[in-house]
């Protein structure tokens, strides 16, 4: 087999990969694409190290307080009331 | 004696029980919602639009949305995907207009000639400092974040649900309003360009972390 793409190698490294044996039976004899999906992996995982900031404790209920006085009434229907 | 009435959490175990009292009326069952699921969105708001600010207006309008349309959410539905799902739609519109209002204060229009966005990663500044420099974690997570920013709204929508969202290729389509094909092609491009922009500082770390030299 040729080298897989690079579009190939990252829709494999993504679990996407159309021809999934095809291409992990090539790697598993070709040092270079080897390398290149470790390069791929490599950066993934960087980019994982990027840190969310905290919003803070109670951050759910400060959402609520912020949206609560802008939500819109909710109209009742009449079948809401014949529910048990 | 006196029986002691559970509280709106403990009665509300499930999220369509909360929304189906939303759906009757009861605001209290959709609050219940919104601090159940408030900071996952949070984490996609912020990775999708790099900045605390921006991710908790998205937040706000992500729930207020989701309140309004809650009538059209499906019973069997995961109403955290739902959510979820409107956030990454309302970031990518507030990214595109965004980027629209910057180009348009400040520089000419930016757009190929086929009318698709223009490729940012061309515009990224001279005199990047040194990869000796980069080496440094603290600098890399800031060129991984300026990378993550040359992302067209599209690109970046794309990796941030499939790389940190885990969404399917389906839900990305559906989210940047493309076929499931062009949604692969865009999560593609979006690695590709990441790779472009970082691996040489990215490899540069790997070595010096093998060789005992990170700093």
């Amino acid at each position: 087999m040729k080298h897989p793409k690079e579009e190939e190698l990252i829709a494999y490294q993504d679990g996407e990969a159309t021809g999934r044996e095809t291409i992990a039976t090539h790697l598993g004899d070709c040092p270079e694409c080897q390398a290149e999906l470790a390069r791929i992996d490599a950066l993934l995982a960087a980019l994982n190290t990027i840190p969310v900031p905290e919003p803070g404790e109670g951050y759910g209920q400060r959402v609520w307080q912020q949206i609560s006085p802008r939500l819109p009434q909710r109209r009742s229907h009449w079948w809401d009331f014949t529910l048990p | 004696m006196k029986r002691m009435r559970p509280s709106v959490e403990t009665s509300i175990e499930s999220d369509a029980i909360a929304v189906e009292h939303t759906l009757a009326g009861d605001r209290d069952a959709f609050r219940v919602l919104v601090e159940r699921h408030s900071r996952n969105v949070y984490r996609l708001a912020y990775r999708m639009t790099g900045n605390q600010h921006d991710a908790e207006e998205v937040v706000q309008e992500a729930f207020l949305r989701a309140y309004q349309k809650l009538s059209q959410f499906a019973a069997r539905a995961n109403f955290g995907t739902w959510v979820y799902r409107i956030a990454a739609n309302y970031s990518i519109d507030r990214m595109r207009q965004k980027k629209s209002e910057d180009s348009n204060r400040a520089l000419p229009p930016r757009e190929t000639e086929d009318g698709t966005e223009m490729d940012l990663m061309s515009t990224v500044p001279d005199g990047a400092p040194s990869p000796e420099r980069l080496a440094q974690s603290g600098q890399l997570a800031t060129h991984m974040r300026r990378a993550l920013s040359q992302l067209t709204p599209a690109e970046r929508t794309a990796f941030v649900m499939r790389h940190w969202g885990g969404s399917g290729i389906e839900e990305i389509a559906d989210a940047l309003k493309s076929s499931t094909s062009a949604a692969k092609n865009t999560v593609f491009r979006s690695v590709q360009k990441l790779r472009k922009a970082l691996e040489p500082f990215v490899e540069r770390r790997g070595q010096a972390r093998a060789m005992g030299t990170e700093l």
